[in-house]
């Protein structure tokens, strides 16, 4: 069997009429038109995707281009995701430090100083653990309770392996002085982190009279 | 099966001969022209027919047509739309559960009362450089919208507004008129001094900055005025604007 040297074998040479050279051009060109459409489709599909499915790009608000009396609101430009994703772990891990460094029971100590200590680095970390041991005999000596809730923490500034992170938190506390009622105690804290083996720790952690 | 020639192989070799041979114009007779090359009676026994011959797929003056008359084109146009498919089914079923998927919690947190929308996970949108803009700004106009002095009060509130969007400077003046009396009768000055300031969360227009604020009240005036420092936090929710940061809200939690 002779085949056609442009194929890839196997097809028979055949006669091919004006008419059936016609066909195929305007199969082919049909054909190429198909593709064309259905790949532009394909790519803005692909692109929507990409935007959809990217948090960093993701718009929470899109209130850009609104007026406000004689101003109009303006997007501002988005943070990379690395950037994103590490504000999210600064804040979290603060947030975290506060919640244990803030709540203590003493009939639980322990449980409230190895929860600091977990998110603890450095001299902080060391100072805290050498205080523990007082800082229980004093709790249980006073019957102290003190509950605390992070209100809000706000990023002060960040890189790579440092960051700064102040918190106002809300709770109470009772112990022999305020005769074991429950006074509110609003703090302003300042902590500096830092981050290392993978994880933000606190190395500073000071009230903000 | 037939065997190869002479003939064939030249005609279908990869060279640019079998082109010329083609011309631009294919035969109307099943004669070949008179200008084509003699080959021997064998030879041209075993040729394939006129029609074949002359494909006009090989011509070089008509190669754009020629090339998509081609089986192979239409073999690879295919295949390509095939593949075309294949991706649009993927997109398309990507898309379907994508929205399935949105029927739950979806990425964007709902923002609470006084809270300004942020995707899950992703408190601070904005770059540093942005959102420390405005943090800043948050902090200026608490100076000017928390201090104020009896002696200018009108002035200073006046203003305070400009850093405002229009509905919280709504806000904010009927406030101030509701303690304008007692404040001018009592001589009061507040002076506010921020001590700490961070982002809370920022999306693509907006930003919630916590500051620290000392507040300094000031009353009687005169050689005598009594002065009570008192330490409090803040949120001030910001808007970008081309006009610069505007004050949307303030909550003191």
């Amino acid at each position: 069997m002779e085949v056609d040297a442009g194929g890839s074998g196997g097809e028979p040479v055949t006669s091919q009429s004006p008419t059936s050279e016609g066909s195929r051009l305007s199969l082919n060109v049909t054909l190429w038109i198909v593709v064309v459409l259905t790949g532009a489709l394909a790519i803005t599909g692909a692109v929507w995707i990409w935007m959809k499915d990217d948090p960093a790009s993701a718009s929470s608000s899109s209130r850009a281009g609104e007026e406000l009396g004689d101003a109009r609101v303006e997007a501002l430009p988005a943070a990379d995701d690395a950037e994103q994703e590490r504000t999210a772990a600064v804040i979290d891990s603060a947030t975290k430090m506060s919640n244990a460094f803030l709540n203590l029971d003493y009939q639980d100590v322990d449980a409230s100083t190895e929860a600091v200590l977990s998110l603890a680095t450095g001299q902080f970390r060391v100072q805290y653990q050498q205080s523990s041991e007082g800082l229980a005999k004093v709790a249980t000596r006073a019957k102290s309770v003190q509950t605390g809730e992070v209100v809000w923490s706000g990023v002060v500034a960040s890189d790579e392996d440092s960051a700064t992170v102040i918190v106002a938190s809300s709770g109470t506390v009772s112990n022999k002085t305020t005769d074991f009622k429950a006074v509110p105690r609003n703090y302003r804290l300042q902590l500096d982190l830092a981050f290392e083996d993978e994880r933000w720790l606190t190395r500073d952690l000071q009230f903000v009279p | 099966m037939s065997r190869p020639t002479p003939r064939r192989s030249s005609s279908r070799a990869a060279t640019p001969r079998p082109r010329k041979l083609a011309g631009g114009q294919p035969p109307t007779s099943p004669e070949p022209p008179e200008d084509a090359p003699e080959v021997d009676e064998t030879a041209a026994d075993e040729a394939p027919a006129p029609t074949e011959t002359w494909p006009v797929e090989e011509s070089d003056d008509d190669g754009d047509t020629s090339l998509l008359r081609s089986a192979r084109v239409t073999r690879i146009l295919l295949t390509v739309a095939a593949a075309i498919a294949l991706v649009l089914i993927a997109e398309a079923t990507w898309a379907i559960v994508s929205e399935v998927a949105e029927d739950d919690p979806p990425e964007t947190t709902r923002a609470a009362e006084g809270e300004i929308a942020v995707p899950e996970g992703r408190p601070v949108q904005p770059t540093e450089l942005a959102w420390q803009e405005g943090v800043e700004a948050a902090a200026k106009a608490a100076q000017k919208i928390v201090g104020r002095s009896f002696q200018n009060y009108d002035k200073e509130v006046e203003e305070a507004t400009g850093l405002m969007t229009p509905d919280f400077a709504e806000e904010y003046r009927q406030t101030t008129t509701d303690v304008r009396e007692e404040f001018v009768a009592r001589k009061t000055t507040v002076d506010a001094r921020v001590v700490g300031q961070g982002v809370v969360r920022a999306n693509d227009t907006e930003l919630q900055a916590l500051l620290f604020i000392d507040s300094y009240v000031i009353r009687g005036g005169g050689d005598d005025p009594k002065t009570t420092r008192t330490p409090y936090r803040a949120v001030f929710t910001m808007i970008n604007t081309d006009a610069g940061w505007l004050v949307d809200g303030i909550d003191t939690q």
